[in-house]
């Protein structure tokens, strides 16, 4: 029987300017990914400086260079729906290839950060 | 139902009120693009790049760009440029939109004891991309932006402009398929 899976994946950015990668393995038993979305504990420094590129089984979800803004929700939108529907993708060799860069930004001065990559997706539960 | 993929363009503008020209190169693999978004990265307002940090104050920095309040009414407030779209097999232009820098409509706030909403809750909602149906044969789509700002401020600001084109591709197995493809009433909502 197929579950509700959700998880977060972080990131710490420490230097501005930089970009971050990381790749994360999610648990065998998930099967699909079908959301996600960008958290962080510096909304500002996230929304006005973060770029980033996604990688799920090899195949690329958003190009390097995409604003991290695109993807963030804000408290206004139903809890249910603040993730970012991607359509169904099978987990495959179940690795997440996140690459987050910062960059300068005039409106904001760097502090470091923590970003989170939020997945929803369906896991395989006996129960 | 269709995959897409997403192409990052970037160009930078440095003038006040200067015009670009610009090419965005698309995939060999891609048959129509079906949404395109922008988005700003301002970098100063000198038009150097980058501002050192120690000169401004963390938040009130984003008052310096796009006041927020005043001109809103006026219905100027966070308007940056405009863009325009021409694809070589359509006549005409086929996207054409002022380019908005984002902010979140209230200052940010450092939480405090009963003050735990901060930052994104200003904004309406989510994001997404305008929907458009242009079938292409080339991989080249023809841009055109011309800056506001900083003709409204008159100086010059310089910032990193970012067009971000939806395409459906023909590769078998890759892309996605997003939310704003699907769910007519949420694009038109927002």
């Amino acid at each position: 029987m197929l579950k509700y899976y959700s998880k977060q994946f972080d990131v710490q950015v420490t230097e501005a300017g930089k970009t971050v990668k990381k790749t994360f393995e999610v648990d065998k038993s998930v099967k699909t990914i079908y959301g996600v979305c960008i958290l962080s504990n510096r909304d500002d420094l996230a929304y006005y400086r973060g770029s980033f590129r996604l990688e799920i089984n090899k195949d690329e979800i958003y190009a390097d260079g995409y604003s991290t803004k695109k993807i963030m929700s804000s408290e206004n939108v139903e809890p249910n729906k603040r993730c970012f529907y991607i359509g169904k993708i099978i987990v495959g060799n179940g690795l997440i290839t996140f690459e987050y860069t910062d960059s300068e930004d005039g409106r904001t001065v760097f502090a470091p950060y923590i970003v989170s990559l939020s997945v929803d997706g369906e896991r395989e539960s006996e129960i | 139902m269709s995959r897409v993929r997403v192409l990052v363009t970037e160009t930078s503008i440095t003038k006040a009120g200067q015009v670009k020209h610009f090419q965005i190169k698309l995939s060999k693999h891609a048959f129509k693009i079906v949404g395109i978004e922008t988005d700003v990265f301002l970098k100063s307002r000198s038009g150097k790049d980058g501002v050192t940090p120690s000169t401004l104050a963390e938040i009130k920095s984003a008052e310096m760009f796009v006041p927020k309040r005043e001109l809103r009414k006026e219905g100027y407030y966070n308007v940056v440029g405009k863009l325009k779209l021409q694809s070589m097999e359509k006549e005409n232009i086929f996207y054409s939109d002022w380019v908005k820098a984002s902010i979140f409509y209230e200052e940010f706030k450092l939480p405090k004891t009963f003050e735990i909403h901060s930052g994104l809750k200003d904004i309406r909602g989510k994001t997404a991309p305008k929907k458009v149906d242009v079938p292409v044969e080339s991989t080249i789509i023809n841009a055109l932006y011309h800056d506001n700002i900083g003709k409204f401020y008159k100086q010059d600001i310089s910032y990193t402009l970012k067009v971000f084109v939806w395409m459906e591709v023909n590769e078998q197995q890759n892309g996605v398929a997003f939310e704003f493809l699907t769910n007519e009433k949420e694009v038109i909502e927002k």
